[in-house]
């Protein structure tokens, strides 16, 4: 589905990423774990196109998509949740969720009802100003706009730092839902909430990836896999 | 007083016609457009040219703005799209190469002299015991209702809506699916129609000159430091406070009513950090 080869990723003069190779496969939730500054966001920004690598190859459904832009990408089918839960703040909820479906060309009460599904307290907030909803809220209604044009990959950061529990709750059972329908490439430091839905686990270190764990017995050891952080 | 307060809000109308275009330009694309003030004189020039053949006002400024529209397509095409994500400086070196081409074409096609141009409408009317003339109290009506329109179309439609939300948050937009260039593109055309616009209806209470642009426009940056670049709202606000307080200061001491912009620009900047997507 979605194959990353030998990536290098520079700003400027500084090497952030060092022949990073992943894979993520149909329907599955990968997880990339690592300390700040390991190059976790870099690299989400490199597949989704904000960002061009500097040597590699990034390939999506055997198709080479590196070097091409953020809109083209997305339109591929690759969405991409921020880590900053940056939503479009002057407008309101219905609106935000508006901009996903035009952008997919999805009809707009579609992407409404899958948003509802997806969280029910959406239908009393759709004419709240987005920029007014709490940053768990946020990274929800971030959540539901990736997820309205139906992409086959959704590439999430950190979604669940900075938030109370019972929010990482909501983001944990909703990305539960998610499993098998969208493969999933997500930035996560929590992690409890890793070996709760992880199928697999990179562990990034100074740009590298240092490790990959597949066993479920040592992904559902999370108090082990504290090491890696 | 009365008269005072009519010549500030004319001044601010038209300020405000030439400021939203830059104002939204910067908070877009991080551009500051120098061309602005080239297409605000362009417009003028073609209303020049214009006015003998149709013999008509509104007929002129109609098609007026809309020859400059090409020319902005233009600009923004070969010239400001390449400037997305550089350096400011680029952006100000290029447009204003762009000022001074364009300057020195209208001196080669007009002439440098000054060209005097008269209202469409004359008189005046009677309110609160002062004499208002009609053109000036129209002016300021257009500016209110080009106010209302972009309040609506930013508001209802969705290349409105997908600018709103790229003031918001650009790399959003873009990783949504959407080229926000396309909608950058048709935002500059329509900010460039309306310099024209404010060009066009201010010219006859001044005089049309090739340098005309060059003036305005460090009014119109002042307007939008003021207002918030990309500030829809304060940039209206702020063209109107910056007219009326050009014109009381006038009336009070003259030689100190355009400095009283800078003033109110400096004391901005120093009390208060430059907002680049503001509501």
């Amino acid at each position: 589905m979605l194959a990353i080869d030998k990536v290098d990723v520079s700003y400027g003069h500084a090497q952030v990423l060092h022949q990073v190779s992943m894979e993520v496969r149909k329907g599955e939730m990968v997880f990339v774990v690592g300390r700040n500054g390991a190059g976790k966001t870099t690299l989400l920004k490199t597949i989704c196109g904000l960002l061009s690598p500097g040597q590699g190859t990034i390939h999506y459904q055997e198709q080479p998509i590196q070097g091409l832009g953020a809109e083209a990408i997305a339109q591929k089918g690759i969405q991409y949740v921020a880590q900053d839960k940056r939503v479009f703040q002057s407008l309101t909820v219905r609106e935000n969720l508006e901009m996903a479906a035009y952008a997919s060309g999805k009809a707009i009460d579609t992407v409404l009802e899958q948003a509802v599904n997806l969280y029910p307290m959406f239908e009393k907030m759709m004419q709240r100003k987005a920029g007014g909803l709490s940053g768990g809220q946020r990274e929800i209604l971030l959540i539901a706009r990736a997820l309205a044009g139906s992409p086959e990959v959704v590439l999430i950061d950190e979604p669940t730092e900075g938030l109370a529990s019972i929010v990482i709750d909501d983001i944990l059972e909703m990305l539960r839902e998610l499993k098998g329908t969208v493969s999933g490439l997500i930035v996560e430091q929590n992690l409890a909430v890793v070996s709760r839905l992880a199928d697999r686990v990179y562990v990034m270190k100074e740009g590298y990836i240092v490790n990959e764990i597949t066993d479920p017995a040592e992904i559902s050891n999370f108090a082990a896999m504290g090491q890696y952080l | 007083m009365m008269d005072t307060i009519l010549f500030g809000l004319t001044i601010g109308a038209i300020l405000y016609l030439i400021s939203i275009g830059l104002s939204l330009t910067f908070g877009t694309m991080k551009v500051i457009n120098f061309a602005h003030g080239l297409v605000y004189a362009l417009g003028v020039y073609f209303y020049i040219s214009l006015l003998p053949r149709l013999g008509s006002f509104l007929p002129a400024v109609i098609l007026s703005v809309a020859l400059v529209i090409p020319v902005s397509y233009l600009i923004e095409r070969l010239v400001v799209r390449r400037l997305y994500g550089q350096s400011i400086d680029y952006a100000i070196i290029a447009t204003y190469a762009v000022l001074l081409i364009g300057t020195d074409a209208i001196k080669i096609v007009y002439g440098a002299v000054p060209y005097p141009l008269s209202a469409p409408i004359r008189g005046s009317f009677s309110f609160l015991g002062a004499s208002l003339p009609i053109y000036r109290t129209l002016i300021v009506a257009a500016a209110v209702l080009v106010f209302l329109g972009l309040t609506l179309f930013f508001k209802k439609s969705m290349v409105g809506k997908v600018v709103t939300a790229a003031l918001d948050d650009q790399e959003g937009v873009r990783c949504l699916g959407l080229r926000v260039e396309k909608y950058f593109s048709i935002i500059f055309m329509i900010g460039s129609g309306l310099a024209a616009l404010g060009g066009i209806l201010y010219a006859p209470i001044s005089a049309a000159h090739p340098y005309m642009g060059f003036y305005i426009l460090l009014m119109a940056f002042a307007v939008v430091i003021v207002g918030g670049m990309g500030n829809m709202k304060g940039t209206f606000i702020a063209a109107f406070a910056l007219g009326l307080l050009i014109s009381i200061t006038g009336r009070i001491y003259s030689q100190a009513a355009e400095v009283m912009v800078f003033v109110a620009m400096a004391l901005v900047l120093l009390f208060r950090p430059i907002e680049d997507s503001s509501h």
